[in-house]
């Protein structure tokens, strides 16, 4: 084999791997759309899906248009330089030239982007990255569920999917990150980064959003709304696992010319760490949620999810007794966080918050124990728990709570954020479409919270905390 | 420190090392894993334990039916030997004159003692469904404050 043909195959295993590893990521979204179509009730199924499918076109278009941008540009931003952008001098030298070099080839109009024959790789980063977006907001989408208008959810999943997480991102999961490279931050399987984002970012929108009708009674005592099709929404959540093990698989690097695997902060690790650890975390995971609901269906398959959500930060470090032990107490813990915030009166149809939010800061939090002390290149202070929080501090409240909250608070000033009263009783099924998902199939309507409409009170849309 | 190295180079190179390549956490101090591996086993027993005990109470099993069930059998049965007893003694009766005086006062005897047995199968059920409603009634009264 000639060396063209060995550099040139490097190249192609490159570009192989991370476009099937996002491939698979596409599962994650089959998954997000059955589970939240199965979490609805029967009135708000379409509608709840066809949200969740649209998360893919706004987010994908925006991150086109600017998220891949922002990625690139926002790393240095704000202590270690300015966003850089056309008009950073393009003479820059040492990290802003670097930096630069990235900028210039992520605008939409760069020729990278495009079929070029001298660019195998950015194309592929820009689509696994996409994939990472589009999971971001869709955290977002089953939080919202059955209440929210759509076009106040797809603005909201653009400035989540397209640009709050992205920020996370260029800061606590880049080489020249300012959470890396002045605080030794970590966070390998972006617990804090996309999921704490995520999670707290629906937050803050729930608080304004309130609760779907018939969820607190006058006394503000919670009643289980449930899901109209549980099995769907198992089934969901195990696609959304498959897509999880190839999003991770996406967080490894190897490029053409390196001679390990390494992370994203540059640190040595193995693709085959990434299979033992998730399964354990997803395995014992779904231990600890089972244990500690009771086996309630609902909490127990989600638990795999918040176990692998717990160990993702330091998933390429932590041993494997490790994972069990960090993924059984992340699980466990969840549903009752899940329960709190029910208790304060806030509807989480999905307990994203739980398992994406809170489990994302744990996740991130653990690392500055659990995996403390790791070198990570010169200069750059190792892995502990001062530079995990403010990592975690600044994605989870900066660029999750803060955004969520406010933009859905302007939303609501403005009348954009909820349905109304009346939709919401008839189902937005209806009301958005004038179709029924199951239209052969009569509906009890008492148990599709039409009939208790008449009794219960129209929520206020602050809970009471 | 969880870390097994504490220079970058160290890390790099850490096939060379003393952990022979690994690169995880605690592999300096292997105590450490091998006790978290015993927490990790521990849990899982209790996990199977709690798969035989998160079911959700079902509802009890209503007896009241077996009892009356039990009733009737018991009633039709003692009819039967009471029938029994009858055709016994219309047998008997030309054969053995002298004993008839006999066998009326033992099916005499004998009808007290099965109306006793009714009694005692189907007693249980009523004092159960007096007490369920006198608990009932306490119930009432935690509520009544």
């Amino acid at each position: 084999m000639s060396p063209e043909s060995q550099e040139f195959l490097a190249t192609f295993v490159s570009e192989s791997y991370y476009y099937w590893a996002s491939v698979f990521m596409i599962l994650i979204h089959v998954g997000f759309l059955a589970y939240e179509g199965g979490a609805s009730r029967a009135k708000n199924v379409l509608a709840t899906m066809v949200k969740n499918l649209l998360t893919l076109s706004v987010v994908g278009l925006t991150f086109f248009f600017f998220g891949w941008w922002v990625y690139n540009a926002f790393p240095l931003f704000p202590f270690t330089g300015g966003v850089v952008g056309p008009w950073t001098d393009p003479a820059s030298e040492g990290i802003v030239g670097e930096v630069l070099g990235l900028v210039q080839a992520s605008y939409p109009w760069s020729s990278a982007m495009g079929p070029n024959v001298a660019d195998n790789l950015t194309g592929v980063f820009w689509f696994a990255f996409a994939l990472f977006s589009m999971t971001t907001a869709s955290i977002l989408s089953g939080a919202v569920i059955e209440r929210i208008k759509v076009g106040a959810y797809a603005i909201l999943a653009v400035i989540l999917g397209s640009f709050t997480w992205v920020v996370a991102a260029a800061w606590g999961w880049s080489p020249y990150g300012w959470f890396l490279t002045n605080f030794g931050y970590h966070d390998f399987g972006c617990s804090a980064v996309l999921h704490g984002v995520s999670g707290f970012f629906a937050l803050g929108v729930l608080i304004n959003l309130g609760p779907r009708i018939g969820k607190f009674d006058a006394d503000g005592k919670p009643n289980t709304i449930m899901p109209h099709n549980l099995p769907l929404t198992m089934v969901g959540l195990m696609l959304i696992f498959v897509g999880f093990y190839a999003f991770l698989a996406a967080c490894v690097i190897f490029v053409p010319g390196q001679t390990v695997e390494i992370t994203i902060y540059g640190t040595p690790m193995t693709l085959a760490s990434v299979g033992v650890n998730t399964t354990l975390a997803l395995t014992s995971g779904i231990v600890g949620s089972y244990i500690s609901s009771k086996a309630d269906p609902f909490f127990t398959i989600s638990g795999g999810l918040a176990g692998i959500i717990s160990v993702g930060a330091g998933l390429d470090l932590y041993s494997p007794p490790m994972i069990i032990l960090i993924a059984f107490i992340g699980a466990y813990t969840m549903p009752f966080v899940g329960k709190a915030i029910e208790k304060a009166g806030i509807d989480d149809a999905v307990g994203a918050f739980a398992v994406h939010g809170y489990c994302g800061l744990l996740g991130a939090m653990t690392v500055g124990i659990m995996a403390s002390g790791y070198p990570q290149g010169d200069g750059i202070p190792v892995t502990g728990f001062v530079g995990q929080l403010v990592g975690t501090f600044a994605c989870t409240v900066i660029l999750g709570f803060i955004p969520g909250y406010g933009v859905s608070f302007v939303l609501k000033k403005l009348g954009m954020l909820r349905v109304s009263p009346e939709e919401e009783i008839a189902g937005l099924d209806i009301a958005d479409f004038g179709l029924e998902g199951y239209p052969e199939y009569p509906i009890l309507p008492e148990k599709n919270g039409h009939a208790s409409a008449s009794v219960v009170s129209v929520p206020k849309a602050t809970p009471q905390m | 420190m969880t870390s097994p190295f504490s220079t970058l180079e160290e890390f790099n190179a850490a096939i060379d090392g003393p952990t022979g390549g690994a690169i995880y956490t605690f592999a300096h101090t292997p105590a450490i894993n091998a006790i978290a591996l015993i927490v990790s086993v521990a849990l899982f027993f209790w996990f199977m334990v709690a798969t035989y005990s998160t079911s959700h109470e079902l509802p009890s099993v209503d007896e009241s039916l077996n009892r009356v069930s039990s009733f009737i059998v018991i009633g039709l049965l003692s009819l039967v030997a009471a029938d029994q007893l009858q055709h016994t003694r219309q047998n008997r009766q030309s054969a053995q004159g002298d004993t008839n005086t006999q066998l009326v006062q033992s099916s005499r005897r004998a009808a007290p003692l099965a109306l006793l047995g009714m009694v005692s199968i189907g007693m249980p059920g009523r004092r159960e469904k007096s007490q369920r409603r006198k608990q009932r009634y306490r119930n009432f009264d935690r509520y009544k404050r």
